[in-house]
C-alpha cells in the first residue's frame, strides 16, 4: 500500500521549553501515515488535538518537532501557501467563506495562483486574461453542476455575495471550492457538523467525488461516527497525543479503548 | 474664477490620496497612517526633479511614484508578514521619522523654510503648465486615470485576492496565495499613487514644506476615506469633495479666518462621527470597516 503523508515522531507543547513537563504535551511522538486514494478518518474527543494537527499538517502551527513528509519530501517548516500549492487542501471547521465576495468569485480564489493575479496584468494582456477567467469559471460551473446538479443555486445566485447562503449551503460551497485547487491531500475538519440533516448526504457525495471520481486522498476529522462507518475506509484514533488505534471504522470504533475513553461506554 | 480652479485641482489631489489608501485600508485591510509621508515624499521629490531635470510630466510623475513606492518597503519589511497592530506601528513610526526628516535635514529639504520657485511640469517638453485652468484640467486628468486604474483593480483577480484576503486571510494563504507579497505589492501601489498627488500638489502650489504632511495630514486623507467610503471610486470622489468644500462653507458662512481654522477640526471630526454613525459604509462605500 502507498502513502501519500507520513508524519514521524511529532511532539508539540503550547508552553514554553524551559518549562515543559510530561503531561502538558499535545502530542507526544505522534506517527501515523496515510493511504493514498483512500478515505481516512480521524477521531478523537474535543481538544484531543485533531485541528491542531491538521494545522501541523498545513504549515499553520508552528514549533512542533517531527517531521512531515507529503509524497516524498518534507514539508515540515514550509509556508502554508506553499504546503497549498504542494497539493494539500484543507476545509476549517466552521463555514469559512469569502462572505462579502460572491459565490462565483469564491469558487475561482479555490483555483491555486496563478499570473492572471499578478496587478495590472489583466490590463496588459487582456485577451490571455480573460480567457483564463473564463476558464476558471467554467470550471467552477462544471464542479458545481456535477455536485449540485445543472440548476443548483449556487451558480444560479452566482453573482450574489457568499455571505447570504445559509450554513449549510456556505459549508457546500466551501467543499465545492477545494475542489477547484485540484489538491491530491484533502484535510477536512468536521465537514458534516452544525450542517442541518438534509445537507449531510450532498457533503458525502461531494466527498465521495473527491475520492472516487479525482482519486484523491482524504484526511477527514469526524464527530459523527455514523458519518465516518459510512464514508471511510481507514479510521485513526487519537488519545492523549498520539494515535492508538488504527484500523477498519467498524473495528477501531468497537475496541474497548474506543468505547471507553471515547464513547464513555 | 481661479477659486474654483483652486477647489476642483485640491478635490482632484484627495481623490488621488484617498483612492491611494483605499487600496491597502479598503482592499486589504492595512489601516496605514504613513499616506501623507507618502504624499510628502512624493512632493519633495518632484520639487527636486522639477527643480534639476528638464523631463517631461509623465515621465516624472513615473519616477516619482516608483521611487517612493520603494520607501513602503521599509515599513513592509520592518512590520514583518504586515500583522494588525504591528503594521499600524511601524506606519506611524514612519510618518513621524518622514516629518522629522523633512523638517530637520536642512542641507537638503530646506528644513521648515520649505523649498520655493518650483518650476511648472511640462506636457511633451513644451507646453509649460502655468495657468490655474492647465492645472485644474491636469487634475482633473490624473484623479480620472487614478479611479481608471483603481477601478480596473478593484475588477481585477488581483483586486479579488486583496478582498479575499481582508475577509480572511487564513483562508487566502491555504489556497496557495502568498499573502504577505500580496500586502506589500498593495502597498507599494498606494505609496506610488500617493507620490503623483504629491507631485499634483508641488507643480501648482510651487512652494512645499514639512507642514503639509504630517500626521494630521494622514488623519485628514484616511478621514475623506471614511467619509466617502471605502471599496469604490465613488466613495473616494465623494469624500475628497466634502472634505475640500466643508471649510470653504464655513468661510461664505462669513466666520472670520481664525475661528473658522478651529472650527474646522471639530466639523471634520463631528463630520466623521455623523458619517460613521448614519452611513457605516460611508456616504458612498462598498464596505465596512473591519
Ligand atoms: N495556539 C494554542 N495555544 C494554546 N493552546 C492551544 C492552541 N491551539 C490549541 N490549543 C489547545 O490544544 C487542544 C487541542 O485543540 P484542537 O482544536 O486541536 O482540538 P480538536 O481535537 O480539534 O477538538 P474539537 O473536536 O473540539 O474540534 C485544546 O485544548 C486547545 O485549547
Ligand atoms: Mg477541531
Amino acid at each position: 500500500m502507498e502513502t501519500i503523508l507520513n508524519i514521524s515522531n511529532l511532539n508539540l507543547s503550547f508552553i514554553s521549553d524551559r518549562q515543559k513537563e510530561e503531561s502538558l504535551f499535545l502530542f507526544r511522538d505522534l506517527s501515523l501515515e496515510i493511504e493514498r486514494e483512500k478515505i481516512t478518518a480521524l477521531v478523537g474527543g474535543n481538544g484531543a488535538g485533531k485541528t491542531t494537527l491538521f494545522n501541523v499538517i498545513s504549515g499553520l502551527q508552528r514549533g512542533a518537532s517531527g517531521k512531515v513528509n507529503f509524497q516524498g519530501s518534507e514539508i515540515t517548516r514550509l509556508s502554508p501557501y506553499k504546503i497549498a500549492r504542494l497539493g494539500i487542501g484543507r476545509l476549517f471547521q466552521g463555514a469559512r467563506v469569502f462572505e462579502e465576495l460572491s459565490i462565483l468569485d469564491n469558487m475561482v480564489i479555490g483555483a491555486i495562483h496563478h499570473a492572471n493575479e499578478i496587478p495590472f496584468y489583466n490590463l496588459l494582456f487582456y485577451r490571455k486574461s480573460m480567457a483564463f477567467e473564463k476558464g476558471l469559471e467554467e470550471k467552477a460551473e462544471a464542479i458545481l453542476s456535477e455536485l449540485f446538479g445543472s440548476n443548483n443555486i449556487f451558480w444560479e445566485d452566482r453573482i450574489k455575495p457568499a455571505g447570504n447562503l445559509s450554513f449549510g449551503h456556505q459549508r457546500l460551497l466551501a467543499m465545492a471550492r477545494l475542489l477547484m485547487g485540484n489538491y491530491s491531500l484533502y484535510l477536512l475538519d468536521e465537514p458534516t457538523a452544525g450542517v442541518h440533516v438534509q445537507f449531510i448526504e450532498q457533503i458525502a457525495s461531494a466527498i465521495r467525488h473527491m475520492n472516487s471520481h479525482s482519486h484523491k486522498t482524504v484526511l477527514l476529522i469526524e464527530h459523527n461516527m455514523h458519518f465516518v462507518r459510512q464514508m471511510a475506509e481507514y479510521c485513526l484514533y487519537m488519545e492523549n497525543g498520539k494515535i492508538i488505534a488504527k484500523g477498519h471504522p467498524n473495528d477501531v470504533l468497537a475496541s474497548d479503548q474506543v468505547q471507553q475513553s471515547y464513547m464513555g461506554i | 474664477m481661479d477659486f474654483l480652479y483652486h477647489i476642483i485641482i485640491m478635490i482632484g489631489i484627495y481623490t488621488i490620496l484617498a483612492l491611494a489608501a483605499n487600496i491597502p485600508v479598503g482592499l486589504a485591510n492595512l489601516l496605514s497612517l504613513a499616506q501623507a509621508a507618502f504624499y510628502g515624499i512624493g512632493a519633495y521629490l518632484s520639487a527636486f526633479v522639477l527643480l534639476n531635470f528638464n523631463i517631461p510630466l509623465l515621465p516624472g510623475l513615473f519616477v516619482v511614484a516608483i521611487t517612493t513606492g520603494f520607501f513602503s518597503l521599509l515599513i513592509s519589511l520592518a512590520s514583518i508578514r504586515l500583522k494588525g497592530d504591528y503594521f499600524i506601528l511601524a506606519a506611524l513610526g514612519f510618518q513621524l521619522i518622514v516629518f522629522s526628516v523633512l523638517y530637520n535635514w536642512t542641507d537638503v529639504t530646506k528644513g521648515p523654510y520649505g523649498i520655493s520657485g518650483i518650476p511648472p511640469p511640462r506636457l511633451f517638453a513644451f507646453i509649460e503648465l502655468t495657468a490655474n485652468f492647465q492645472f485644474a484640467i491636469l487634475s482633473v486628468s490624473l484623479a480620472a486615470l487614478t479611479s481608471f486604474l483603481f477601478y480596473y483593480l478593484v475588477k481585477s483577480p488581483f483586486g479579488r485576492v486583496l478582498k479575499s484576503i481582508r475577509s480572511d486571510e487564513l483562508s487566502v494563504s491555504i489556497s496557495g496565495r502568498n499573502v504577505y507579497q500580496f500586502k506589500i505589492i498593495a502597498f507599494f501601489l498606494s505609496a506610488g499613487f500617493s507620490a503623483s498627488a504629491g507631485f499634483l500638489f508641488a507643480g501648482y502650489v510651487k512652494y512645499i514644506d514639512p507642514t503639509s504632511f504630517t500626521l494630521d495630514e494622514s488623519i485628514f486623507i484616511l478621514s475623506a476615506l471614511f467619509i466617502g467610503g471605502l471599496g469604490n471610486v465613488k466613495g473616494c470622489i465623494v469624500g475628497a469633495a466634502v472634505i475640500v468644500i466643508l471649510p470653504e462653507l464655513l468661510r461664505f458662512a462669513g466666520l472670520p479666518d481664525n475661528i473658522a481654522a478651529n472650527l474646522r477640526q471639530i466639523i471634520y471630526g463631528l463630520a466623521l462621527i455623523l458619517v460613521m454613525l448614519y452611513f457605516p459604509k460611508g456616504l458612498a462605500g462598498d464596505t465596512m470597516l473591519k
